[in-house]
Formats: C-alpha cells, sequence, structure tokens
C-alpha cells in the first residue's frame, strides 16, 4: 500500500500544570490515505482539537507532545524547525477553525486576504494571484466581484465558504476541518459540505474531519474514529460504525440523534455521570473496525416511549 | 393520537395567541427600518402538550417565546394564558404570571449565578414563587431528584457541574415555580451530545408527570420530531406549516419546510438534495410567500396538519 498522507502513531500530549498533567491525548494511532475523508468525532474535551492542533505544530504550553509521532507522507512533522513549518503549513496541509467564519480580518477586503496567503506561502506576482482567488471564488460558487467586499458585507456562510476556498487556495494534500460547520444553519450547512465534496473531487486532497455530531460525520466521512478521554475508543468505516457499532460510547453517541423517519422510538443516550476509565488499547474485530475492549454494559435502544 | 383534535376541540387552551406581531427597528445613518419579526401568529397550546417551534436563525422563534415570557412587548395580537389576557402586565401581576410561565434557556452556564451554591440559587426560587413551603431543605431535595440527580449537589457551585447537570438545575429552578407552561429555548444546543438525549427525556417525563405544556425552540427537526406532540415551522415571521409531528416531516407540503427536512443529514438517505433542488425550492418559498391570497389550508383535520398558502398553490 502506498504511503498514507498522514500517520499518527501513539500520540500523546500532556497538559502540564505545576501540580499535575492532564491527558489531552493519549497514544491515539491513526492514518489518512489520499483523497480519504477521515473522521474524529468525540464531545468536548475527549481530546479531538487537540489532535488537530498536533499536526499542524500549533500547541502552546503548558501543552507538550510527550511521546509519538506525527509522519506526513513519510515526513516527521515533529522534527521540523520554524522555516520548514512555515513553508509546510497551508502548502501541504491546510486547516479550517472553529468559528473559522470569524477568522478574517475585518478591516481588509477579502481580496486582499487571499493575495496575501498566496503570496506569503507562494510568492509570484500580484496580478496571478488575484487570479487564483477568482477562480477559488467561482469553485466555491461566489461572485468574484465579492473580492471587494469586506467580510462584514458577507452572510455567515458565504464567509465560512470563503475560508475554506482560502484553505484549497495552494493545493494541499490535506484539509483539516475542525467543526467546520457549527453555527450555521442545516441549510447553510448542508452547501458547505456539499462544497467541500465538490472541492474534494476537483483538488483531490484527503479531510481530517473534526466533529461532535454523529449524523454529520457518518454522511461525510469514509472512516471514523470515536475518540474518548484522550483515546480513541472505536476507528471503523462509516457504514460498519454506523450498523455495527461495538463501544458504548459510540452507541450512546450514535442516540443522541433521534431519526426523521419511522416509528418514534425511546433513546437513552448516555446516563448522566457515566465514566469510562482505564481504556484498553484497540483491537480488531472486523474488516479495518477497531474497538477497545470494555466491560460496560451495551445500552439498550429502541424501546417504545 | 387520532382524536387529539376532537379533545382538544372541547378545550380551553393553557396558551392561546391569536394575530401576534412584532417588529424591530433597524437604524441606519440616515433610514430606520422595521423589520418584520412576527407577523400574525395564531398558535394554541393545550395542557400536557408539547409544541416544537423551528425555523433557520432570524425565523422569529425566540421572538415568540420572548413575547410570552414578558421578555418583548408585542405590537399588536392577543395572547390569552389561562384565559387572561398577558400583554402589558405589571408589578405582581407580573411576577405571578412568571411563576405560572417559566423559560429554560439555552445556556446553562451563563443562567446560573456562579457565586452561590445550587441550594440558594433553588431556595431563591423557592422563596419567590411558593413562600408557603416551610421546609425548603425537603422540597429542594425532592425537585433535584425529580431532575434525576442525587441530592447532594445542592452544596455544589455550579462550575463543579457537566453542562448537562447544570441544565437539569436550571430546569429544576424552574419546576421550583410550580409553572403551568414552560417555554424552552434551544435547551440543548449547548450540552454534549450524549447527554441531550437525556434532557429531552426529562422535558417528556414533566410533561407526563405534572402535565405541564411545553413550548420547545429549536433549529434541530429530529430533536423537535423527538419531544413533540406538534410542530410549527416559522419562516420570516410566519407560521407556514403546522401539524402532528410525525405527520408533520413524513408529509411536508410547504416548501420552506421541504427544504428544511431535505437538509438534516441523514446518513440512511440515498442522495443528498442538491443544489438546484434547494435553489427551486428557494424559487418556490419566494412565490408561496409573496402571495396576496394566503390563507391556512388544511390537509389532514384530524391530525392538526396546515400550511399557508395562496390560493393558486394548493390548486
Amino acid at each position: 500500500m502506498s504511503v498514507p498522507v498522514l500517520e499518527v502513531q501513539d500520540l500523546t500530549v500532556e497538559y502540564v500544570s505545576d501540580e499535575r498533567a492532564v491527558r489531552g491525548a493519549d497514544r491515539v494511532s491513526f492514518a489518512i490515505h489520499s483523497g480519504e475523508i477521515f473522521g474524529l468525532a468525540g464531545e468536548s474535551g475527549c481530546g479531538k482539537s487537540t489532535i488537530a492542533n498536533s499536526i499542524m505544530r500549533l500547541l502552546k504550553d503548558p501543552a507538550r507532545i510527550t511521546h509519538g509521532k506525527i509522519l506526513f507522507e513519510g515526513q516527521d512533522v515533529l522534527g521540523m524547525d520554524e522555516a520548514e513549518l512555515r513553508a509546510w503549513r497551508w502548502n501541504n496541509v491546510a486547516m479550517v477553525f472553529q468559528s473559522a467564519m470569524n477568522s478574517l480580518n475585518p478591516v481588509t477586503r477579502i481580496g486582499e486576504q487571499f493575495v496575501d496567503v498566496i503570496r506569503t506561502h507562494r510568492g509570484g506576482t500580484r496580478a496571478a494571484a488575484v487570479q487564483r482567488a477568482e477562480e477559488l471564488l467561482t469553485m466555491v460558487r461566489i461572485d468574484p466581484a465579492r473580492l471587494r467586499a469586506y467580510p462584514h458585507q458577507l452572510s455567515g456562510g458565504q464567509r465560512q465558504r470563503i475560508v475554506i476556498a482560502m484553505a484549497c487556495a495552494l493545493n494541499p494534500r490535506l484539509l483539516i476541518l475542525d467543526e467546520p460547520t457549527t453555527a450555521l444553519d442545516v441549510v447553510v450547512q448542508q452547501e458547505i459540505l456539499e462544497q467541500i465534496r465538490e472541492l474534494q473531487s476537483e483538488l483531490g486532497f484527503a479531510i481530517l474531519f473534526i466533529t461532535h455530531d454523529m449524523s454529520l460525520m457518518l454522511e461525510l466521512s469514509d472512516r471514523i474514529g470515536i475518540m474518548y478521554g484522550g483515546r480513541i475508543v472505536e476507528l471503523a468505516p462509516a457504514p460498519s460504525l454506523r450498523h455495527g457499532s461495538k463501544h458504548p460510547y459510540t452507541q450512546a453517541l450514535l442516540g443522541a440523534f433521534p431519526p426523521l423517519h419511522g416509528p418514534k422510538v425511546k433513546l437513552t443516550g448516555l446516563a448522566e455521570g457515566t465514566r469510562f476509565t482505564n481504556i484498553k488499547d484497540l483491537r480488531q474485530v472486523g474488516e479495518g473496525h477497531w474497538v477497545a475492549p470494555t466491560q460496560a454494559p451495551v445500552l439498550t435502544q429502541g424501546e417504545l416511549p | 393520537m387520532t382524536s387529539t383534535a376532537a379533545k382538544h376541540a372541547s378545550m380551553v387552551p393553557v396558551v392561546r395567541i391569536r394575530s401576534l406581531s412584532k417588529s424591530f427597528t433597524s437604524t441606519a445613518l440616515f433610514r430606520r427600518t422595521k423589520v418584520p419579526a412576527l407577523r400574525g401568529i395564531d398558535l394554541d397550546l393545550h395542557r400536557g402538550e408539547i409544541v416544537a417551534l423551528v425555523g433557520e436563525s432570524g425565523s422569529g422563534k425566540s421572538t415568540l417565546a420572548r413575547c410570552l415570557a414578558l421578555l418583548e412587548a408585542p405590537d399588536s395580537g392577543e395572547m390569552l394564558v389561562n384565559g387572561k389576557d398577558i400583554s402589558g402586565l405589571k408589578g405582581s401581576a407580573a411576577r405571578n404570571y412568571r411563576s405560572e410561565v417559566q423559560m429554560v434557556f439555552q445556556d446553562p452556564f451563563g443562567s446560573l449565578n456562579p457565586a452561590f451554591r445550587v441550594e440558594h440559587i433553588l431556595e431563591r426560587a423557592l422563596a419567590l414563587h411558593q413562600p408557603s413551603i416551610k421546609s425548603k431543605r425537603a422540597e429542594m431535595a425532592k425537585l433535584v431528584s425529580t431532575v434525576g440527580l442525587s441530592p447532594d449537589v445542592l452544596s455544589s457551585f455550579p462550575h463543579e457541574l457537566s453542562g448537562g447537570q447544570r441544565q437539569r438545575i436550571a430546569i429544576a429552578r424552574v419546576l421550583a415555580a410550580k409553572p403551568k407552561v414552560i417555554l424552552a429555548d434551544e435547551p440543548t444546543s449547548m450540552l454534549d451530545v450524549s447527554v441531550r438525549i437525556g434532557v429531552l427525556n426529562l422535558l417528556h417525563k414533566l410533561r407526563d408527570e405534572h402535565g405541564i405544556c411545553i413550548l420547545y425552540v429549536t433549529h434541530d427537526l429530529a430533536s423537535a420530531r423527538y419531544l413533540s406532540d406538534r410542530i410549527a415551522v416559522l419562516n420570516e415571521g410566519r407560521i407556514v406549516e403546522s401539524g402532528e409531528s410525525v405527520q408533520l416531516l413524513d408529509n411536508p407540503r410547504h416548501p420552506y419546510t421541504r427544504l428544511l427536512v431535505g437538509a438534516v443529514p441523514d446518513p440512511d438517505r440515498d442522495s443528498s438534495q442538491d443544489a438546484s433542488k434547494r435553489a427551486a425550492l428557494r424559487e418556490q418559498i419566494h412565490r408561496w410567500s409573496a402571495s396576496t391570497t394566503l390563507k391556512k389550508h388544511m390537509i389532514d383535520e384530524s391530525r392538526q396538519h396546515w400550511v399557508l398558502a395562496g390560493e393558486s398553490e394548493m390548486n
């Protein structure tokens, strides 16, 4: 098999304070192949954003990567120095942050911000950069004339699309999307997802998609890792996860989204105060399907209310 | 469930809203424009009924809940709660009204005072709304057990609790007022997904055990269908379609409802709603709402399913 675009091996990140160290990510391993959409799902505090920030080398004190490796097309990301990082980021890996629509500079025109990104990372003339920006806006179905607009003149959905277009500006091999549609209405969310799929088929990058919304994740991702307390508790292709999840936490996440059709059934979710501790290493249970063994009881879903 | 229409017809609704309108003034440099937030809303809530208000941001759903909670003053229209007109209530009358109609807010982190323990927060609510109660301690223990927490949480500070626990405390505080109506404005959207269902089930239980009617404001169609008996869809300040939840979402008639239903991520669906379909629906929504002959057309009498449309669309 070819070298994966991204390989994370045994990654451990600790947030160190004077008294104690908290593990934000604990021996996390996964790989993303070319053109694949890999999803990381979990709740706030489970470590999914910590992983994304580690890959981009954006972690700040008190966070430390204490163990593990991150390989980008075989190249060691953790060993890069500042100059290498600057050349690598955005050219090879781009990230769209949570509430990215507020990450545009409010006092600069959109076009100027595109030109900035393109010329800083790739050089070239201003005219060429403007032309590329126009192409990108057309790709996300926004009138190129809007390059003259300021961010506040655009709607939330438009701004989000612009940020995604900007991330794609330099044809990265991997795009990290950290909750790209939270805070957007459902219809706008659907448009953005469609846009992401279109851009992907056109430009062929791989995606690391981070969200807590399982229905969204199942619709978009090829393979999904479920995180809990800094560990991956289940890793499987989307269809196997949907119909044959093995870990009770995965089932609780899936059960948190009531169906839109069929008879009304009572769902249980995760009981208040349920904790999983001492999560074991993943064990393979099926084709590409890995689960952390657990003693916790499997939830019963589907009794009538 | 088919007999709900007949059952309700004979009963006086707890909340009766008729042609309620509210607009906000938007001030630009040289002009003032009135932006309508609610346009001629009619809505009834019966005892023990859960009604969901759904729509996108800006559709007016929160404004409607806030008008009912006396947090906004409507421009015109009528709001009757237990047969009494509530617009313009002041002073002690407003206070009495507020013990009947309570609100649960979106953000359980912002709605509990971080400086006080849970027991203080609940005690204040009891002292204000049920001053006759002697043994507050026992009553508080009862309240927290009703919302599914152990009495230990009484001595905790809000920051020591998880989001789900905090939202449950917010609901316990609401119950301390012995309300007839709960207005829940996106009560689960800030909570972690795995505890959301627990809070929805709790609201359901309160309806079943205490006969409280609930107005559930949300943008999440799936949870609206899960919790509510009836759904009212708001678009640009108008209720464009309403009916029993299951029936409405299985057979949406208004293009706006169809747009929303089609946009909910659904892994079991074969094909996603594409851009051309969305554009067609948008164009239809525009045409429907511009119609001059708008009126309610009944689709299914027994399930109270109606749609707001012009004559030409219905033929």
